[in-house]
């Protein structure tokens, strides 16, 4: 798994249930790594051990975790830039679940050996879209609808999202918009420089 | 030559295409403004203002007044805001059906990032098919991603400087360092164990040194390191201490006529020719040993200085031979002193 991806974790992880609780669980993995470098590959084994272990030791489901990942992503000023590289996939909620499909293009011309799932959407009627990532781990579904919640905040608009039963293989996800303007949402400026 | 076949096109349609276009009528003034022009300075009106009160042409040079952007027609042309920031910006004219004017087509070029900041543009002042969002994309994504990867460059430096000051072996013979000996000694010295301690300087090195320069001296110190490897066992420690100073740590043994057989034979290997090219290096050493058994209370920088003191002896008798430390030596040692033991 690229580093980037088990940083990003770590990160959440320390924001929120503090240092010594992921220090102590990476030191548990007894894996011969200490810290996680963004731009290494580590063995998935190890990042979904550390996945497993940070669920039990809080007692809560994994599912509820990568959600509460997904969120982290968007809206902890941490990950401000993983935001602010969301953002730029258009100007309004539904401009950016249609970049969503460019996404792992995008990704790769910044990072070229991170690679992230292929993602499809299909406009049905009145708002309606799903989303279906084939060939992603379930994991995958708790983390999107997570990040997709906290985007449709940061637009202003007013989502219903959950993952439906795939047609088999790989993750689907129902969109539903029920406003686009539902609320400010936060600003996005172009750039982040401060103006000359 | 047929008529050029011409197509209506409103003002809006105009500033949804090219939200960065200014329409230059054949009185030199400005008919329409795009959005992002207008937004570029601050949402003033620009129509009525002669273009070139707004703009300076800075390229091609010259061309200041409407015939001369007409006859410029399609070439690229590089201008100024007329603005506190003097916004550099690039366009092309393209002349108007009848000598009607010019349309302009502007755009930000290099300085696209700062425009982008100063004037607080947003996606919906671009034209859909302008690429600027997807550079913007880009130079954050990149910034980003070489901004780890000067981060794990500076902590790789970090932990390579750390190693270095680390190292326990010194680079050139491969021999154990000055800090592995401490560390050594420490545990010894902690466990109450018995062991001799000889401290080995080498003899004429540095006539070797400046006759046959300094890479012959490397090789004479990678051959002495070889000796001295050759004949301790592995359980020892030969450090290298100093330029020409080695230290040996014998554990376990403090049998006085042992360590004087080994002295001897090492002394002899050293004084082995070692040949530099067609040259021939010639040394010896002289050493000092003292053991921990000589000692209620041994600590390592006592045994050291002791060990130091036994060999200046060896080498006030004319080196090439060893010495035991003993009271007979006393603390004024580096003063001439009987000799103890000769090799």
């Amino acid at each position: 798994m690229h580093g980037l991806v088990i940083r990003a974790f770590e990160s959440f992880m320390r924001s929120t249930y503090g240092d010594g609780l992921w220090d102590d669980l990476v030191l548990q993995q007894d894996a011969g790594v200490e810290t996680f470098e963004p731009m290494f590959h580590y063995d998935d084994a190890l990042a979904w051990a550390l996945l497993g272990a940070s669920a039990a030791r809080l007692g809560k489901p994994v599912e509820a975790l990568l959600e509460d990942f997904g969120t982290f992503l968007v809206a902890h000023p941490a990950s401000e830039r993983v935001r602010r590289l969301l953002r730029f996939g258009g100007g309004d909620y539904e401009d950016f679940l249609a970049s969503l499909e460019d996404l792992s293009g995008r990704v790769r011309l910044a990072v070229p050996d991170l690679v992230l799932p292929e993602l499809e959407l299909d406009e049905g009627d009145n708002g309606d879209y799903r989303l279906h990532a084939a060939r992603a781990p379930d994991e995958l579904a708790p983390v999107m609808a997570g990040l997709l919640r906290a985007l449709a905040d940061d637009y202003g608009a007013l989502v219903l999202i959950e993952e439906v039963g795939g047609a088999g293989d790989g993750v689907t996800m129902s969109v539903r918009l029920l406003e686009r303007a539902f609320s400010e949402g936060r600003g996005f400026a172009l750039t982040q420089r401060a103006a000359v | 030559m047929r008529a050029k076949r011409s197509i209506a096109l409103g003002a809006a349609g105009l500033d949804t295409l090219m939200p960065m276009h200014v329409v230059v009528g054949a009185d030199g003034r400005i008919v329409q403004a795009g959005r992002a022009v207008t937004k570029v300075v601050q949402g003033e009106s620009l129509v009525g203002d002669r273009f070139f009160d707004r703009f300076e042409l800075r390229r091609p040079r010259g061309a200041a007044d409407l015939p001369a952007l007409v006859r410029r027609s399609g070439q690229k042309l590089y201008l100024r805001l007329r603005d506190a920031h003097r916004t550099p910006l690039i366009g092309t004219g393209v002349a108007l059906d009848n000598g009607r004017g010019v349309l302009v087509n502007l755009s930000f070029g290099m300085a696209v990032i700062d425009a982008v900041a100063r004037f607080d543009l947003a996606g919906s002042d671009f034209a859909a098919t302008d690429l600027t969002l997807e550079m913007l994309y880009l130079v954050e994504a990149k910034s980003a991603a070489m901004a780890e990867s000067r981060k794990l460059n500076d902590r790789l430096h970090g932990a390579k400087t750390v190693a270095e000051a680390e190292a326990l072996s010194d680079t050139l013979t491969g021999l154990s360092n000055r800090r592995a000996l401490d560390q050594v000694l420490a545990r010894l010295l902690e466990r109450g164990a018995a062991f001799t301690l000889m401290h080995l300087d080498l003899d004429y090195f540095k006539q070797v040194n400046d006759t046959l320069g300094h890479a012959a001296g490397d090789l004479v110190l990678r051959k002495v390191a070889q000796v001295l490897q050759a004949e301790t066992r592995p359980g020892d420690v030969v450090a290298r201490v100093g330029g020409d100073e080695f230290v040996i740590v014998f554990n376990g043994v403090t049998d006085r006529a042992r360590l004087e057989n080994l002295a001897g034979r090492l002394i002899r290997r050293l004084e082995a020719p070692v040949s530099v090219g067609d040259e021939t290096a010639r040394i010896s050493a002289s050493i000092g040993m003292v053991s921990s058994t000589h000692y209620e209370a041994p600590t390592a920088d006592r045994m050291i200085e002791d060990a130091d003191v036994a060999l200046y002896a060896s080498k006030r008798r004319g080196r090439a031979c060893f010495t035991f430390f003993g009271p007979d030596l006393g603390p004024q040692a580096k003063s001439p002193a009987p000799p103890v033991q000769a090799g």
